[in-house]
């Protein structure tokens, strides 16, 4: 690619700059008019200092452009219109002053090769016109000074430009920049972000505008790459990035504004039809999405957490570059081989089909086409060469609208406020305490006397109960979006591991808990990913096994019980309990000879440091992750499940409470405090014979069921409420924690019940065992357990020896509030299990 | 123990139009309470709220001072004995027994044995805490309030019960 060397390549960057932006500028692009602004002060400043003598009269006409854009920026100009042709005109004058032939290697938003400059000069853009010829002399002076500024500025990515750049390159907006050897374009230089005090709530807003955009961005691409054809994806794709943009320049967030300018160019180019869609491409937009994240990311972290003037950016300087690279057609992004079949390919494609015109004729047009840059669609080229009829060519383009019209895109916007959370919470804790008061108000004898009165308050009882649905129902939002992430996450990790995977989605207008959404993110990226790479074979396995060459994962939610369910499944090898046993006795989490049913083998997954895959690759294997996985998963008081037929697939459902503000409890009492233990860790509850007890040291207690040995806690005693009670009079509700069950003596069933949970706060926030508070029918405050806390206080509380409970079992004074009728019941209502075992108990009592 | 909710909102808001006025330090409006027949102070601007005795959960693993939780509509929120945070001799909460609630950061309740009235106290009339000995805790005491012939102990109540963990070690739960 020729360079000239002979104009300073800042100078001809600005100015190319400068014309591209003023042929779309706009009176109300205010972020392009102050864009162009800096670019005249920069230009200014640098023919002030590079041109010396010679520069005058470009040096004027960029004052003038400068005073011109302020007015445009104010909107003082008395005719805004009038001002922006004027505005139009000085760029083409001064571009013309500087320089005429260079400008042709600034078409960085053309596609164009800078060696076919040849025919620019017959474009329509004004800068590309005649050279200036008074202003060249004194650029060739310049290079000496100049190399010697630009040297050292030179920076490799990353690195901040305030110490080392020369004053000419570091202009307001940071764009200008230092040139490079070979490319025409200047290399971006990132500067360092500062964030006005000012401007801190449009910011914030602006960042949690972008992670929509951002989704938007990542659903729009899965799209476009389905549909590579289809250019209503590109639109739909090229909308959030214009959006991003122009708030990040009105924000001054330059390092983005740049970076999805430049995206943006080149996406215009594919909506024009210039580019061809390839996975290259995708791949390359999906990187920028990720640098978008982390920026975005960086400057929330630091508006959370201000540390120092400026926020820490991570590099963008090469993906700058790259794309810029991309859209001068220096490279083409890298990727698969293209796919076949853009827009104008087939345009052409159908005409030579339909026998219109040759393939060589189409293949002129193409290429003219590329040369010109026009924008010209391939039949306009064709009929102005006269190779073809417009009739032609509308039959030849019939088939793409037609593939267009049956995709249309998808309505959106909704109408929507946002709404500050602790609003919400307020809402919903309000709401609660009306629903105790009425409550209260409803049981009052005055009330139940008076049928008027009673038919009344059940009224407003219904009423308050709506209410508190509603009021729940606007913490809930689709999962949909989620499972739009994890499109993406199979779709990386099936490239990389080099698999066809096809996902499913369904069920995305299941609606979870914004927290819970938020949460649930990382383990699902986590089992989508395992899915993937672990389940899903190579596709020679799975032609020798007789399968679709293409895996299939499924990603669904539904509503069950109460619960939602995600379930994950895939028609991959399967689980095979006896290697995962094998692998368990290798690691010790498993003793050799043990018995262990198919599920409790695919519970070993969850071991941590547990993993089958043969070889680490860089997706994943490692075996750090399931056992996370359940963590988070549990954290969030969900539980997970693994079904799964060896050759067949698996399926994990994570099964979530609707919500994190409400659980399903047990209410139990123990003294005279009443606790609350949430439903979904309980496995059942029993009323112990003293043949399942065995006691340890006259301290400990064990309690036998069917062979497994679970350790019990006195919970009165460990809480210091009441003296060690006699399980046989008790009951002991067995409870999952972590990978194990404890069971918890409490002296009383009451019954379930859904809760609202609150935080007890900070100062409470070192509470062993105890999760939170929940305000119960009563109007009372019960404490929320939680078993794996329980167990750690267990475990560092020293009991008193045992009382001989043989000899104290008839004169256990707690013995008088255990009410068997009322036990039977509530535990009948956990599990029928449990009912068994009271039953049992009760004939042996 | 029955709830009895008792919102006494007249001794707070009946003056509150007077409480912009206090300029200084340490003057202002106190609310007073007896605790064991001594008279103490609050800084009215921390209190929200006084409510009657009411059920309160036991929380475990809290030292004896930490009486429990109670629903303040709606709200959770952790209360203090303050007789047991002096040390003094506990007694049988009865019908003048009140919870204060007050701002300290977060809400808190402190229990005490009744609640007197509003005063208010010149920073004139507000005397640094006497040096009274190794046995009393003085950093608690803003000051030495003189209302007439009477001293209140006017109490920095955002240090009693900002002051010491409310939660034990579990390792220091022990029977």
């Amino acid at each position: 690619m020729a360079t000239k060397n002979d104009i300073s390549d800042d100078v001809q960057s600005l100015i190319g700059n400068l014309s591209n932006t003023a042929k779309t500028v706009s009176k109300e692009d205010l972020g392009d008019l102050a864009k162009m602004h800096s670019w005249c002060e920069a230009l200014a400043s640098s023919a002030d200092q590079e041109t010396g003598q010679a520069a005058p009269p470009a040096l004027d006409q960029a004052k003038s452009l400068i005073g011109l854009l302020e007015a445009a920026i104010l909107g003082e100009a008395e005719d805004a219109n009038a001002n922006l042709s004027a505005i139009t005109e000085a760029v083409a004058e001064l571009a013309n002053l500087i320089d005429g032939g260079a400008s042709s290697q600034m078409t960085n938003s053309t596609g164009e090769p800078a060696d076919d400059g040849v025919q620019a000069g017959e474009a329509t853009n004004p800068t590309e016109a005649t050279m200036a010829p008074e202003l060249l002399p004194a650029a060739e002076d310049t290079p000496p000074q100049h190399e010697a500024s630009s040297a050292p500025g030179v920076s490799p990515p990353g690195n901040r430009p305030e110490a080392d750049a020369p004053p000419d390159a570091a202009p307001s907006d940071g764009t200008a920049a230092e040139p490079q050897d070979e490319a025409a374009e200047p290399p971006y230089e990132q500067a360092p972000l500062k964030i006005d005090e000012n401007e801190l709530e449009f910011i914030k807003g602006f960042l949690e505008e972008t992670g929509e955009h951002i989704e938007a961005i990542e659903a729009a691409l899965l799209e476009v790459e389905r549909a590579p054809e289809d250019s209503t994806h590109i639109d739909n794709l090229f909308r959030p990035f214009h959006t991003i943009k122009g708030m990040a320049g009105f924000l001054n967030l330059q390092d983005i504004n740049r970076l999805t300018h430049e995206v943006e160019t080149i996406m215009d180019q594919a909506r024009k039809g210039k580019r061809k869609v390839t996975p290259g491409l995708i791949d390359l937009v999906f990187d920028v999405v990720d640098v978008l994240k982390v920026q975005v990311n960086s400057i929330a972290s630091h508006m959370a957490d201000p540390k120092g003037d400026t926020i820490p950016q991570p590099p963008v300087v090469d993906m700058i570059g790259k794309l810029r690279a991309v859209s001068s057609g220096r490279i083409e992004p890298e990727g698969r081989e293209p796919r076949a079949g853009s827009l104008e390919n087939t345009v052409g494609e159908n005409l030579v089909e339909q026998g219109a015109c040759a393939k060589e004729v189409v293949a002129i047009a193409l290429d003219s086409q590329k040369k010109e840059n026009s924008g010209k669609k391939t039949g306009e080229i064709l009929v102005g060469m006269g190779a073809a009829t417009p009739k032609q060519i509308s039959q030849a383009i019939r088939p793409q609208t037609q593939a267009k019209a049956g995709t249309s895109a998808k309505a959106t916007g909704d109408q929507s406020i946002r709404i500050d959370t602790i609003k919400l919470d307020g809402l919903v804790d309000m709401v609660g305490e009306l629903v105790i008061a009425q409550t209260l108000v409803g049981a009052s004898s005055n009330v139940t006397a008076d049928a008027k009165l009673a038919k009344d308050v059940d009224q407003v009882g219904k009423i308050v109960r709506d209410v508190q649905e509603l009021a729940m129902s606007m913490r809930m939002v689709p999962i949909g979006p989620t499972f739009q992430k994890m499109a993406r996450v199979v779709r990386d990790v099936s490239r990389k591991a080099g698999k066809q995977v096809e996902l499913t989605i369904s069920g995305e207008e299941t609606e979870l808990d914004k927290n819970v959404i938020q949460q649930i993110g990382d383990p699902l990226v986590h089992m989508v990913r395992n899915s993937v790479d672990h389940g899903i074979e190579s596709r020679e396995t799975r032609i020798a096994a007789g399968k679709a060459e293409k895996g299939d994962v499924r990603l669904s939610a539904f509503h069950q019980g109460g619960n939602i369910v995600i379930e994950i499944t895939d028609d991959g090898k399967g689980l095979d309990p006896r290697a995962l046993i094998a692998k368990g006795i290798e690691r010790g989490v498993v003793q050799p000879g043990e018995e262990l049913m198919d599920q409790q083998a695919f519970a070993l997954i969850f071991a941590p440091g547990f993993s089958m895959a043969q070889e680490v690759t860089d997706i994943s294997g490692r075996g750090v992750g399931m056992d996370v996985v359940r963590r988070n998963i549990e954290q969030l008081r969900g539980k997970v499940d693994i079904a799964s037929k060896l050759g067949h697939g698996s399926t994990f459902s994570i099964r979530l409470p609707l919500t994190l503000a409400i659980i399903d409890g047990m209410v139990i009492q123990v003294g005279t405090e009443r606790f609350i233990i949430p439903t979904i860790t309980i496995e059942q509850t029993l009323r112990p014979v003293p043949e399942q007890i065995t006691t340890v040291q006259r301290k400990g207690e064990v309690l036998n069921v069917r062979g497994r040995l679970i350790p019990l806690i006195q919970l009165g005693a460990l809480f210091g409420l009441t003296k060690r009670v006699d399980p046989c009079k008790a009951m002991v509700v067995i409870a999952n924690c972590e990978d194990h069950q404890v069971g918890l003596v409490v002296e009383k069933l009451i019954g379930q019940q859904q809760v609202v949970i609150k935080t007890l706060g900070e100062r409470f926030k070192n509470l062993k065992g105890i999760a939170g508070a929940a305000i119960l029918g009563d109007g009372k405050v019960g404490l929320i357990l939680e078993n794996s806390g329980l167990a750690a206080a267990h475990a560092a509380y020293e009991a008193p020896q045992l009382e001989d409970l043989k000899t104290t079992e008839h004169t256990e004074p707690e013995q008088d509030s255990l009410e068997d009728e009322h036990q039977i019941p509530d535990a009948d209502s956990v599990s029928q299990d449990a009912a068994d075992q009271n039953e049992q108990a009760l004939v042996t009592a | 123990m029955e709830a009895t909710i008792e919102t006494l909102e007249d001794v707070t808001s009946g003056h509150s139009g007077e409480l912009a006025a206090t300029g200084s330090d340490t003057g202002g409006k106190y609310l007073t309470f007896l605790l064991d027949n001594e008279e103490y102070g609050v800084e009215i601007l921390k209190i929200r709220e006084i409510i009657g005795i009411m059920d309160i959960t036991r929380v475990p693993q809290t030292p004896d001072f930490v009486e429990g939780v109670v629903n303040l509509r709606g709200k959770v929120i952790p209360v203090i004995d303050l007789r047991s945070k002096f040390g003094l001799q506990r007694t049988e909460y009865n019908d003048q027994t009140c919870i204060i609630v007050v701002d300290v950061g977060m809400l808190m309740g402190v229990i005490v044995d009744t609640v007197q009235e509003v005063h208010n106290i010149s920073a004139d009339d507000i005397e640094p805490p006497p040096a009274l000995g190794a046995s009393v805790d003085t950093s608690f005491i803003l000051g030495m309030g003189k209302v007439k012939d009477d001293v209140k102990i006017l109490l920095d109540i955002d240090r009693v019960l900002t002051s010491g963990e409310l939660v034990q070690m579990v390792e220091a739960v022990k029977a």
